[in-house]
């Protein structure tokens, strides 16, 4: 193993505060973005406890990815090349161990606390998690420990791609040219946190939203249609503890309450919003019915502009 | 260098959260009328038919009449903050429904960890009148 790497996220975070003020200012003055005061204690009091959640779990992770590293398949010495390939393979991780946070229940009790202000501005980025290590989110980044690459490379990476996400949850910015293509920005993360069905279950991507492109998730931000910002069934509480945990007790209280193993199986690993009698509401059937509506809304305009004539 | 930081983030968040603050950053929801009532809630609850709208005192929040997933609903609106957050009143999440302050607050008991109590002020009469189609069973079923 090489020299240890900066920690990235500790070393941005007098920035993370500083751009924070920025755009409150910037909010005030020119009236963009949005600020409530409520929200954004909260915000900032989940990511200091994610922030020493991190450092009392972060060993554990570490270790898992140690023991991994040991039956490493290759040896890959440190290169520009091997920091590109890390880079690459991190990012890539990301997007899967994100898509898996919004698609399986056991993932999404802890992610949903990134989703659950109604506000999108830099405060936001830092509601975090207090459960990421029990979700078992790191997971996704073992099979580059398995590779060969350094778990402190790796490491490196992830607290870049966190430092990276920063700046692109802002309403401040709009949308950025050709740089929208490549990169994750905040207008392809305004769709990621917004709850209209169109943009649900869309661009997970940490740097590279290329990743979405190529396997099908991406949506692009519609003028028409302005994200809406939150969860598909909104918390009514700025405490942090009852935004850290309620999507845990709602499958405690689930699994309780299950008749078989299958519906065990379905309240913790199945979609969010999945019920044995499906009278719950998973992604996928929002936006079925979203799209019905669309057509049938279609239809009835389409009718009204043909007039009395092309009925009779 | 990570003490250093360490010591500058409790300082830096307290900084921020005043700073909002005093930019006008602590604000209530309020809905104007029943027309707006009905455009939150189908925002909220996409799907949701708006029948019957009756506002809170001061707009602070509504309950409405309606047809949800081709079944009759009520639901309800109030404010967390500068938003109104929704509820469809689905008739196996709610644990009673009883009247306070003289008849004039709506208190609804839910089994939901964020919104365990909401309370509407309405008109005493049209409290009651919704507290008995709550307990009556008009929450949506399923």
């Amino acid at each position: 193993m090489g020299e240890p790497l900066p920690n990235m996220v500790l070393l941005a975070i007098p920035g993370f505060l500083v751009l924070i003020a920025l755009e409150i200012v910037v909010w005030r003055l020119a009236r963009r973005g949005r600020y409530e005061t409520r929200d954004t204690a909260a915000s900032l009091a989940m990511g200091i406890v994610h922030l020493g959640v991190g450092m009392a779990t972060g060993a554990l992770v570490f270790g898992v990815h140690l023991l991994v590293y040991q039956h490493r398949l290759f040896d890959l010495e440190r290169s520009w090349w091997v920091f590109l390939l890390c880079f690459l393979g991190q990012d890539f991780a990301f997007y899967w161990s994100h898509r898996f946070a919004h698609e399986r229940r056991w993932m999404w009790a802890s992610h949903v606390i990134h989703h659950s202000s109604r506000h999108y501005n830099l405060s936001t980025a830092l509601r975090q998690t207090w459960t990421g290590t029990l979700s078992l989110a790191f997971i996704f980044t073992l099979p580059l420990a398995l590779l060969g690459f350094e778990p402190l490379m790796i490491f490196f990476f992830a607290g870049l791609s966190l430092v990276y996400q920063f700046w692109i949850h802002t309403e401040v910015i709009r949308t950025m040219g050709p740089f929208e293509w490549i990169f994750n920005t905040p207008s392809h993360h305004r769709v990621h946190h917004a709850f209209n069905p169109r943009y649900l279950d869309a661009n997970y991507a940490g740097i590279l939203i290329v990743w979405d492109r190529l396997l099908g998730t991406f949506v692009a931000e519609e003028r028409a249609e302005p994200p809406r910002y939150g969860l598909v069934k909104n918390l009514a509480t700025f405490n942090p503890l009852k935004i850290a945990f309620h999507e845990w007790l709602a499958i405690l209280r689930d699994v309780v309450g299950s008749r078989s193993l299958r519906e065990v199986l379905g309240y913790t690993w199945g979609r969010p919003g999945w019920s044995p009698d499906g009278s719950r509401k998973t992604s996928a059937i929002l936006k079925a019915q979203w799209r019905q509506r669309a057509l049938a809304r279609a239809a009835a305009a389409e009718r009204s502009s043909a007039g009395p004539s092309a009925r009779s | 260098m990570e003490g250093i930081v360490l010591l500058i983030v409790p300082i830096g968040v307290l900084a921020a959260i005043g700073l909002t603050w005093l930019c006008g950053g602590w604000v209530d929801a309020r809905i104007a009328d029943a027309e707006e009532a009905g455009e939150r809630l189908r925002e909220l609850e996409p799907g949701f038919e708006v029948a019957e709208v009756c506002l809170a005192e001061g707009g602070a929040g509504a309950i409405v009449a309606g047809r949800y997933d081709q079944r009759p609903a009520i639901a309800v609106l109030f404010a967390n903050g500068d938003e109104l957050v929704s509820r469809v009143l689905h008739a196996a999440d709610l644990r009673g429904v009883e009247l306070g302050e003289e008849g004039g607050l709506l208190r609804i008991h839910t089994r939901d960890f964020t919104s365990p109590v909401i309370d509407l002020r309405l008109d005493p009469a049209e409290a009651d009148g919704w507290r008995r189609r709550l307990a009556g069973g008009e929450a949506a079923h399923g």
